[in-house]
């Protein structure tokens, strides 16, 4: 009896198991699912019809650009460019590229923007023209890359992450047999060289070179502004930062940065001595970790940087930041968050009223140079008291980011007196 | 031989062949679906010109979905035999190819490569897979020394979920020390996805499932007389602890790659021995090979239903056969309290 009823259940499942192989079969017959997708594969199919003489006038209008790319690659790509793949650092791209840049980009990874800030993503969504007709491939953050949608989209260059080569290199020498060059950026690294490369390489690939160029010097004179004050300045100031978006309650702390990478970098380069660096020297390896609330209250930091952003919500603390953020929605966010913290009330930072807040999303970007000013005048304000972070930010926005409004928090020095129970 | 044995065996032989029947139907089912609009007409035509780069559905056909389904049909056919054979060595049908810690050995290894870059291979996206057998086949030799004194089953379970605890440990320890985006990868590859396949890596699997199969079926008798009982397979002369190491070394061979190559893809191995033991019964000729192909049909349905439950998109196949596997673990539990 047992075994009968086995077989039935085994003869149900291989019945549903068919059902769905053939429901399989049917799905890939089916245009109307993918929607503005087929539309435009019917469209490059069409395209394929076009007169010879057309073709050839084409082909001698095309050129191409050689590229060595942040992962020490030689690339070639076909100009000019105007169905591209682009994985992610949407606002650098729309800096270099112009107002219209999302018009150029076929496909993109939705999810390495969407999925960390949905709010940026929505004001792109409503301002900039073109990013809704991006096609989404999915994310190599979320392991659902989908090679076979890439090609199949015919695009004339894949613009990628650093992070995603990382995930994906096999698949990159796929997508370059199929035809599709693969070109690396980094501004995740957050070193002047890679971002300077970064830029580059979009203008040559979008044919903005002038406009890259121009950013580029905008970017330079700024790092070197504050690395000639910093390098005058003989003594540092103890910083500690750490990032709120890992944290679920005030009471756990978030991640810190050591010098070479990301927010670290950007102290150490503003001349700062955060209480991080020293653990990377016995670190066994990685580019963060999180500080013991003990040793925090021991080295007693004389300035406190939160790096706050979207994550943080009604469920969830942390400092709110970023477009349409008003001051007093952060300084809401942040209430209660001291004494969450034991002994908190007598770091030095916090006596002192020294705690400044930085959204995430402007890091990785080619305006991080402001973030390292802004770092620098917190710690040393009468060395670099010319420089107006605020202003630079606002004017960095209207020229190169035109499109996209400016409303939102994004540097903020939050005093203890507002956010005290 | 009496007339009911041979009318048994014919049904055994009859259901293996419908089996195969249905994965080969399948394997088309799965070279036919994905996110392109490439109709089936056209797959077939496609199929039947061979491999080129004729056109870019040619490309997605023969570079993308095929090394896809290739993998599907040797790492399903491999963690079914590893579970089929792990379950009778272990006489425990909850053993699975990871019952013995492989997977979380593979685990930590996959771990340690995505954050120090170990063993570092100047081809870094070999560096996973690298670190993750060399960890997998490292702790089956470990465990093989441990169990040379005593291979009884009791001891091998103890000493598998030891080393389970302990690869555990340093794989928490390892995302610890990650960042965020070096702890998506970690999460993602213990996951279990078909997403790293690759011609080579499925060609690998194959020719490693089709020699350890070879090598399994000179047993087939010996293990028919283990899944008995232990003292019925002593009696009839069989030197059980020497065959149990023999048969966990193919087993942990299998699972190796396997894990390495696609990660810990759960619950094949211990579904599959199961839903071949309903139909053909503890008899090991018959077994060990409908075990991989029903191995081979749960990771083809998965892998088709991964592909079509979000165009676009491939959600990662371990969560598919996790899914299956939880249910059908339960079914499992409640009948045997009925």
């Amino acid at each position: 009896m047992k075994n009968r009823s086995i077989q039935r259940i085994v003869a149900s499942t291989l019945a549903f198991v068919m059902t769905l192989g053939m429901c399989a079969c049917g799905t890939t017959t089916s245009e109307q699912e993918y929607g503005s997708e087929s539309a435009s594969v019917e469209a490059s199919s069409s395209n394929s019809v076009e007169s010879t003489e057309e073709v050839l006038a084409e082909n001698e209008e095309k050129s191409e650009v050689t590229v060595t790319d942040l992962a020490g690659r030689e690339v070639t790509v076909s100009l000019p460019v105007e169905n591209a793949y682009l994985g992610y650092y949407y606002e650098n791209f729309l800096a270099v590229v112009g107002p219209d840049a999302f018009t150029r980009v076929k496909a993109t990874s939705l999810y390495d923007t969407e999925g960390y800030a949905n709010t940026l993503a929505t004001i792109y969504k409503e301002n900039v023209e073109g990013y809704t007709d991006m096609v989404d491939v999915g994310s190599t953050l979320q392991d659902n890359f989908d090679v076979e949608k890439l090609i199949e989209l015919e695009c004339d260059v894949a613009i990628m992450g650093q992070y995603q080569y990382d995930a994906i290199e096999d698949k990159v020498n796929l997508l370059e047999e199929a035809g599709i060059p693969v070109v690396i950026i980094d501004y995740s690294t957050a070193t002047e060289e890679t971002h300077i490369a970064s830029t580059e390489i979009l203008g040559k690939v979008f044919g903005v070179e002038d406009r890259a160029g121009e950013i580029i010097e905008n970017y330079k004179a700024g790092m070197a502004n504050v690395r000639d004050i910093v390098s005058k300045i003989s003594e540092t100031k103890t910083t500690f930062h750490e990032f709120q978006s890992v944290i679920s309650t005030y009471s756990e702390v978030g991640v810190s940065d050591f010098a070479t990478y990301l927010f670290g970098r950007y102290l150490s380069q503003a001349g700062a001595d955060d209480i991080a660096f020293p653990i990377a020297e016995t670190a066994e390896s990685g580019r963060s970790t999180t500080l013991d609330m003990e040793y925090i209250l021991d080295k007693d930091p004389e300035v406190w940087f939160i790096i706050g952003g979207e994550t943080a919500n009604d469920e969830t603390d942390g400092i709110v930041m970023g477009y349409g953020i008003s001051e007093e929605d952060l300084i809401a966010s942040a209430k209660g968050m001291i004494d969450s913290r034991p002994g908190f009330t007598n770091l030095s930072a916090v006596k002192n009223d020294q705690i400044y807040c930085v959204e995430n999303n402007t890091l990785r970007t080619l305006r991080d140079y402001i973030i390292i000013e802004y770092i620098a005048k917190v710690l040393y304000p009468d060395e670099f008291a010319d420089l107006d972070p605020e202003k630079e930010f606002e004017e960095y926005s209207k020229k190169y980011l035109p499109s996209v409004p400016t409303d939102g928090t994004f540097i903020y020095h939050l005093e203890v007196a507002d956010i005290e129970s | 031989m009496s007339t009911g044995y041979r009318n048994l065996n014919r049904k055994r032989i009859f259901v293996i062949v419908l089996m195969a029947i249905v994965m080969i139907l399948l394997i088309f089912a799965d070279l036919f679906t994905g996110s392109s609009n490439m109709s089936v007409k056209e797959a077939i035509d496609i199929l039947l010109d061979g491999p080129s780069n004729e056109s870019k559905y040619h490309f997605i056909l023969w570079a993308v979905r095929m090394p896809m389904t290739m993998t599907c049909l040797g790492v399903g056919a491999s963690l079914a035999l590893a579970g089929g054979q792990m379950q009778t060595i272990l006489q425990n049908p909850l053993a699975s190819p990871y019952t013995l810690g492989i997977s979380s050995a593979a685990g930590f290894g996959a771990a340690l490569s995505v954050v120090t870059g170990f063993p570092f291979i100047p081809i870094s996206w070999i560096n996973i897979s690298v670190s993750a057998l060399i960890f997998a086949l490292g702790t089956s030799a470990l465990i093989f020394t441990l169990c040379k004194r005593n291979a009884d089953t009791k001891t091998m379970i103890l000493i598998g979920i030891v080393v389970t605890f302990l690869f555990s440990a340093l794989q928490s320890l390892m995302q610890y020390l990650a960042s965020q985006e070096q702890l998506s990868e970690i999460m993602h590859w213990m996951f279990g996805s078909l997403s790293k396949a690759s011609s080579q890596g499925a060609v690998v699997c194959i020719a490693c499932f089709v020699f350890i199969f070879i090598l399994s079926m000179g047993s087939t008798w010996q293990l028919t007389c283990l899944s008995a009982g232990e003292e019925r397979a002593k009696s009839l002369g069989i030197d059980t602890e020497r065959l149990r190491r023999k048969i966990y070394l193919c087993s942990s061979l299998l699972t190796a790659v396997s894990v390495s190559y696609v990660g810990s893809i759960g619950f094949i191995g211990l579904v599959a021995p199961h839903l071949a033991r309903s139909y053909v019964g503890d008899d090991q000729r018959f077994l060990l090979v409908l075990s991989p192909i029903m191995g081979a049909i749960i990771l083809l349905a998965a892998s088709i239903v991964a592909k079509i439950m979000k165009p676009g998109e491939i959600i990662p196949v371990g969560i598919i056969t996790n899914l299956v596997g939880v249910s059908f673990l339960l079914y499992l539990l409640l009948r045997k309290r009925l």
